[in-house]
């Protein structure tokens, strides 16, 4: 018997070792950050992206381990959020005291509960309809919640001070860096707790439904069950990011569970990739701070997204993390001086693309949307006019050079890439 | 409710339902064609609009009602050639991703190019009058132009599937792939023609419903969900079933708008007239709903209590 | 009683067509039992109406005297009937070992347990460790089932249906397309792991049948024409004729 190709019972201490760092690395990223980045408002970033970080990682549950497509998935967001809202405005008003740390655990424990009821309503098939159902009950809950503004508040949403429940674990709350530590933790529970489900029996399940749902059903279980069970799971991680956005806000609005939200954690999710657990997390800093810097500096951020979304969908469905991950496997491989020639060309053509693609639309939303402002642009350095047919020229020529470059070289790209993937497995 | 609100709300109930089936039609052709269902159909629909504006701006509203369509039928069948075709590889979750990513970009571009605010896509002057009157109330001729065109294109949609080669070929293509493949037809074409032909069906509902819902860039949003509630709900993939469905929702929708009556009208009736203030504020919030609020909520309701009691949807094959 | 599985007068149709038309059958407790038949006789078809796959229109599927007729398939499993597809119907992305696992997961209690991890389990392991050495595939534990060969695939399959415990196993055509040593290695491999179960197996290689089998039915045009011992079948006019074509039917 080779024990060895085995996961055996008990793994060796090395193995547990490997296992372990990532976890040490991103505990003390966790701890770094926010010495290095101290200000006041670097600070509310970074909550910012540690929360969609949870909210990308709760959706990969159902996309990239179940292979389920959810269009509603800030359903749960917004609800976990409004319950824990509505936690903290009556325990303050009764006078009861409660960590605030812990509120999340009931918006969290609030979306489960929902989470089951919606999960057994739309997993009875995988595929397109469960996609179709979910975005149908995201608009109920969406629509229906105009008719309770007592519960959600009306336009401007449901506010509350979250130094009400008083100060607990030696902090008051009122620093964003109180909220900071308390989402960095959640964050740790989460990640580990997610990590630990897809390891057990549930989550193999998960991938097996994935994978093909009908054969399960022949080996004794039932796929709606574990559609049902993972939508859960999902959803209840999802509040608990709904409810730390609502304590990082002090805000919750219905916006927040809008299909701008379902959209949006789709985006993060795939853009950062499926396959990989830590895939989501990449998704949501990047794609978080897109928007957050991009918004400022270009009215066409949302146009880069929606593109960004295509592009990845079309020639990289691995998402940024496989690209990170097959630049890993090139340098193990020790092969980069080799493939330097042809990863610098694929640079070069890719440069000249996304340069041609920014300069064109840069240049049609100053033509469209933003008229008023002028026909004098500036992109990336480089003084433009709407009204000059050399500005259009050049983004046209760079967008139009880099793509026709790029085919022949993605081909070579593929033939490297199943190269390093058969050199792993041998 | 009066005789007249009744009739009113049963032409208009009528005309939206069409306005939706000739969008969910389409989407329904395009899925159980190709399996893939196609998030942009809504999107294609505001293209419709924007183009018929654009263009009758031109040439005038009745030859945009063919160009429009055209352009978005061409712009559709670029699409699945260039984009859908290539992520076919990656399944049908590949599919789907990729006709999000189109929607989300369509509607961003028709911002860039056209502004956030809505259109004065205005009714075509030849249209502008009242067809007939009831009840003393003019019935414009532009809704009854919308009303007939609809059937008009179900009817000719009909025939064609039924009674044509091409439609013969269609529905073959649909079950059998590779044997209409082997009988030497191009079944990639077939698709993308069908994939345009269902885009152009939604422009032309862009083009005449345009003047009618308001033109402008949150249109699509608006709408998609409930074509999809209409496929779900009238059982995925079939067509007799997107057609009741369309009208069910139409009727829903336009009578929940015309019934003046609220939570508290009811209690009205034996004689509370305030919410026992004990129950608290959410009982006050129900209290003042009334039928017309609940009428965008009652698609979403109508597909709960489907997928309840009857998940393969009205028509459905059984699972 | 000694029949693991009986089917009464069991009938399918498919709109108006009646695929299966009042199939009787016995299968002895521990025996081994061929169904062969010309392609399209329904043999499949009604692999999927006694494993829960399809619902028949009439008729009984009793199993260990329990009507099982119009189950889920998970319940059919459960119960103790397993089969494999003549079509391979694996979880291509995962692990050959994740596949064994998920096969087993349920015969060992664990369900849908989150409380341990699968590794961690011992019964599992020692279980697919197992499994993987009967089926030869110890050294292809860690990779995607996707990148197995077509014979190991097959194994796979076969495997999956084993691996849920069941005591009676409905296998069809588990050596579908292979060549003949292949051929050989999977029947050597198929009463391996099969020993001490009940087993009803479709197949069309004569010489694999009247190697295996202890009793054969004859399915033509869903119906079963003969039951019987190899001999029997072998000697019987009925099968002669709906194989070799019939003599009357050829004068008329
Ligand atoms: N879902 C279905 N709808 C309509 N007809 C079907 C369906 N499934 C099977 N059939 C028909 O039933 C008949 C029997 O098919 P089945 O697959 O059971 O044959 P088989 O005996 O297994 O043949 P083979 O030896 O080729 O595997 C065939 O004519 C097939 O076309
Ligand atoms: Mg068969």
């Amino acid at each position: 018997m080779s024990v060895s190709t085995l996961d055996t019972p008990a793994p060796s201490a090395n193995t547990r070792l490997t296992a372990a760092l990532p976890w040490v690395a991103i505990t003390a990223t966790l701890i770094v950050l926010p010495l290095l980045f101290s200000s006041n408002s670097m600070i509310s970033t970074l909550n910012y992206l540690g929360t969609m970080a949870i909210f990308a990682l709760s959706y990969n549950v159902l996309l990239g381990q179940t292979g389920l497509l959810s269009l509603g998935h800030g359903t749960f967001f917004g609800l976990g959020g409004f319950i824990a809202t509505h936690a903290i405005l009556h325990m303050a008003d009764a006078g009861v005291s409660f960590p605030l740390p812990l509120i999340p655990a009931i918006g969290g424990f609030g979306a489960l509960i929902l989470g089951f009821f919606g999960g057994w309503l739309a997993s009875g098939r995988g595929g397109m309809p469960f996609a179709m159902i979910t975005l149908g009950l995201a608009e109920l809950v969406y629509a229906a919640a105009a008719l309770f503004p007592s519960i959600y508040g009306s336009e401007e949403g449901v506010s509350f001070d979250r130094m009400d429940l008083g100060a607990s674990f030696g902090m008051d709350y009122g620093p964003t860096v109180d909220i900071y530590v308390i989402i960095a933790v959640w964050f740790l529970i989460c990640a580990g707790v997610l990590y630990y489900f897809s390891k057990t029996p549930l989550g193999l399940l998960t991938n097996a439904v994935r994978d093909n749902a009908e054969r399960i059903e022949f080996l004794g279980f039932s796929a709606r069950r574990v559609r049902m069970l993972a939508y859960a799971i999902a959803a209840a991680v999802a509040g608990v990011a709904g409810s730390l956005a609502a304590l990082n806000f002090e805000i919750m609005t219905v916006n927040e569970m809008g299909a701008t939200t379902c959209m949006l954690v789709l985006l993060m999710t795939y853009i950062g990739g499926t396959k990989h657990f830590f895939g989501p997390v990449l998704g949501a800093i990047v794609i978080g701070l897109m928007k957050i810097w991009l918004s400022d500096i270009s009215p066409a951020w949302m146009m880069y997204f929606g593109l960004l979304f295509i592009f990845v969908v079309m020639v990289q469905p691995a998402g940024l993390a496989g690209i990170l991950m097959d630049g890993i496997a090139l340098l193990r491989s020790g092969s980069v001086g080799a493939q330097a020639p042809l990863l610098g060309l694929i640079g070069l053509a890719g440069a000249f693309a996304l340069t041609g693609t920014i300069i064109l639309i840069e240049l049609a939303y100053r033509a469209g949307l933003d008229a008023t402002l002028g026909p004098q642009i500036t992109v990336l350095g480089l003084p433009l006019s709407t009204a000059s047919v050399l500005s259009w020229g050049l983004g046209l020529i760079c967008a139009g050079g880099g793509v026709i470059a790029m085919r022949p070289l993605f081909d070579r790209l593929a033939t490297l890439r199943h190269s390093l993937s058969k050199g792993e497995t041998a | 409710m009066s005789a007249e609100v009744i009739t009113f709300s049963l032409l208009n109930g009528t005309l939206y339902g069409m306005l939706l089936f000739l969008l969910a039609s389409g989407l329904t052709l395009i899925f159980s064609m190709m399996g893939v269902l196609n998030f942009a159909h809504a999107s294609f629909f505001m293209l419709g609009a924007y183009f018929g504006y654009e263009i009758s701006k031109i040439v005038g509203f009745f030859p945009a009602l063919i160009l429009a369509p055209v352009l978005v039928g061409l712009f559709g069948a670029l699409i699945e050639r260039y984009g859908l075709r290539r992520v076919h590889k990656f399944g049908h979750l590949g599919e789907l991703l990729f006709t999000i990513g189109v929607a989300f970009v369509i509607e961003e571009a028709i911002q860039m190019i056209w502004g956030r605010s809505p259109m004065d896509y205005q009714v075509p002057e030849a249209l502008n009058f009242t067809a007939f009157e009831i009840f003393g109330t003019g019935y414009p001729a532009f809704r009854l132009f919308m009303l007939i065109m609809s059937v008009a294109i179900f009817a000719g949609l009909a025939l064609l599937l039924t009674r044509t080669r091409v439609g013969l070929i269609v529905k073959a293509s649909l079950t059998h792939p590779e044997m209409v493949s082997m009988l030497g037809h191009d079944v990639p074409l077939v698709f993308m023609s069908v994939f345009g032909v269902g885009s152009a069906l939604a422009g032309v509902a862009g083009v005449i419903g345009g003047p009618i819902l308001i033109t402008q860039p949150s249109m699509a949003a608006a709408l998609g969900p409930i074509l999809f509630v209409i496929v779900v709900v009238g059982g995925l993939g079939s067509l007799t079933g997107a057609f009741i469905a369309s009208l069910l929702v139409g009727f829903i929708q336009t009578f929940a708008v015309a019934i003046d009556l609220s939570v508290a009208d009811v209690f009205g009736l034996i004689g509370i007239t305030q919410p026992p203030a004990a129950l608290g504020a959410l009982v006050s919030d129900i209290w003042n709903v009334s039928v017309s609020q609940v009428g965008p909520v009652i698609p979403y309701l109508l597909l709960v209590v489907m997928l309840i009691f009857r998940p393969m949807g009205l028509i459905g094959k059984r699972a | 009683m000694t029949h693991a599985l009986e089917l009464r007068n069991l009938k399918k149709s498919f709109g108006s067509v009646e695929i299966i038309r009042g199939v009787n059958l016995d299968l002895r407790q521990g025996e081994r039992h061929a169904l062969i038949g010309p392609n399209g006789a329904g043999k499949s078809t009604l692999f999927h109406l006694i494993s829960g796959r399809i619902a028949p229109t009439s008729g009984e599927i009793l199993f260990q005297s329990q009507n099982i007729a119009g189950k889920p398939p998970a319940e059919i499993v459960r119960a103790g009937l397993s089969r494999s597809f003549q079509i391979t119907n694996i979880f291509p992305q995962m692990s050959v070992l994740d596949n064994l696992r998920c096969a087993v997961l349920w015969k060992l209690g664990h369900r849908y347990s989150i409380f341990r991890q699968t590794p961690t389990l011992p019964d599992v392991a020692i279980e697919c460790e197992r499994l993987l050495d009967q089926l030869g595939l110890t050294r292809r534990a860690h990779d995607t089932a996707d990148s197995l060969t077509y014979p190991e695939q097959r194994a796979l399959e076969l495997g999956l249906a084993v691996a849920s415990g069941a005591n009676t196993l409905l296998l069809d055509e588990p050596m579908a397309g292979m060549n003949h040593s292949e051929t050989e290695a999977a029947l050597q491999l198929i009463m391996k792991v099969t020993e001490g179960k009940t087993l009803l197996m479709v197949e069309h290689d004569m010489g694999v049948i009247f190697e295996m089998a202890d009793r054969i039915s004859v399915l033509v045009y869903g119906q079963i024409i003969a039951t019987g011992t190899p001999q029997e079948i072998r000697a019987n006019r009925a099968v002669q004729e709906a194989y070799l074509g019939t003599s009357e039917e050829d004068a008329a």
